[in-house]
């Protein structure tokens, strides 16, 4: 059986670990899991999914229940949008699938849709729902200024600002 | 005296419903001066969303005016836009087209370069070529912001924007919207949003206006008096909240 060597990401949107991190410094930087999937009256595994993101981006750290704001967690809070993307843009291009997929993009400077996604599952990166996976690596890619993307013709192509990263 | 601002004057709204007639609003006046964050709650049915319609001229009042700065509000204008529940982009247009749709009156050149600038603005600097199909609910909206606010409106409408996100992604929302109206840097002077959620409408407004049960007619003019941004866990938010939520229930 092959042994896969990455997951993607969680299932998380970018709004969503914004809102999160948003929350959590509302309540002084730490707050109680359980709690806040009362008071957001959200599943415990779909807030745990946005966790997990938070977590992989270095924005949150979870200890003994709580999940509490890094110090990149509470920048995220102080800045504009653009220091947001800059915050993103710094750990998304560090982490795997979008160090893997940079590299696929970076070879021309763009890549089709589908050339990403089986360049990736050479990697043995398990990629179930392509729907799913292409609206979050759209959204993140996207928000964070590491690509744009063209919808018609399905190519993601460098953005300047990610060379900066 | 010319008023430089938004004033509703006796707005009744009724409608004929299988030989009967609806009072779906009636009498309802208030005024909305400039930098004035105002949120319109009610229980279902009370008339909110029939009440901004109005405002933003989609909709006459059977009997009452409607005044934007000294003149009756008509028909739609690009200086009183509104964002939609249900966002209301076009699926086969990019995000690009989608916000340039508000500035037909505008050549190709201007469209372009106010439609990216706006784009940009709400966060969607790479997704112009993106359809709508490949984005989150919360990208969604933030085209639909995009194409409110690119004609640089007095006034921005909002009707229950937040509502068809997850919690967290309006949160998110809630507050990129507060401090871009806050930041003061751009247009639009003034917010009316209409919200089934009074935690959201004392968290973002600096008025709200409580409307009756059919039909709606105003019940009370709240000043909200907290400094933004505000903190939930204040027990005066929460003196406002059940406030309201008392004149409601």
């Amino acid at each position: 059986m092959v042994k896969h060597k990455m997951l993607p990401f969680p299932d998380a949107n970018v709004g969503e670990v914004l809102g999160l991190v948003e929350i959590v410094y509302a309540y002084k930087g730490k707050v109680r899991v359980s709690f806040l999937a009362e008071e957001l009256r959200m599943d415990l595994d779909e807030l745990n999914d946005v966790i997990e993101m938070a977590k992989i981006l270095s924005l949150v750290r979870v200890k003994e229940g709580s999940v509490e704001l890094t110090i990149y967690g509470e920048s995220l809070n102080l800045g504009t949008i653009d220091d947001k993307k800059r915050v993103l843009r710094k750990n998304l291009v560090k982490i795997e699938p979008f160090k893997s997929i940079l590299a696929i993009i970076k070879k021309d400077g763009h890549a089709h849709q589908e050339d990403i996604i089986r360049g990736l599952r050479e990697k043995k990166v398990v990629i179930e729902d392509e729907a799913r996976f292409h609206k979050l690596l759209l959204a993140w890619g996207g928000y964070a200024e590491i690509f744009e993307y063209d919808g018609s013709k399905r190519v993601f192509t460098m953005m300047a600002a990610s060379h900066q990263a | 005296m010319a008023s430089y601002g938004l004033d509703l004057k006796d707005v009744c709204k009724r409608y004929p419903v299988e030989g009967n007639v609806i009072v779906a609003l009636e009498d309802v006046s208030f005024s909305i001066r400039k930098r004035e964050s105002v949120a319109l709650v009610g229980p279902s049915g009370c008339g909110k969303t029939t009440l901004i319609r109005m405002v933003c001229g989609l909709e006459q009042p059977t009997s009452g005016k409607i005044m934007f700065e000294g003149k009756e509000v008509r028909e739609p204008t690009s200086r009183i836009m509104m964002v939609f529940q249900s966002f209301a982009i076009f699926p086969w247009k990019t995000v690009q087209e989608n916000v340039e749709l508000a500035l037909m009156d505008k050549s190709e050149k201007e469209r372009k370069a106010i439609a990216t600038k706006y784009i940009d603005l709400v966060g969607l600097d790479g997704f112009e070529n993106s359809y709508p199909r490949e984005l989150s609910g919360g990208m969604k909206q933030r085209v639909g912001m995009a194409r409110a606010i690119s004609s640089e409106p007095d006034i921005l409408v909002l009707d229950e924007p937040f509502s068809a996100l997850d919690a967290l992604t309006a949160n998110n929302l809630r507050n990129e919207v507060i401090r871009f109206y806050l930041s003061k840097k751009h247009k639009p002077d003034v917010l009316l949003m209409v919200t089934h959620s009074i935690d959201e409408a004392v968290y973002m407004s600096s008025r709200v206006i409580v409307l009756s049960r059919r039909p709606g007619h105003i019940v009370a003019d709240i000043k909200i008096d907290l400094p933004f941004p505000r903190d939930k866990r204040d027990p005066k938010f929460y003196g406002y909240v059940d406030q309201i939520t008392s004149l409601i229930t």
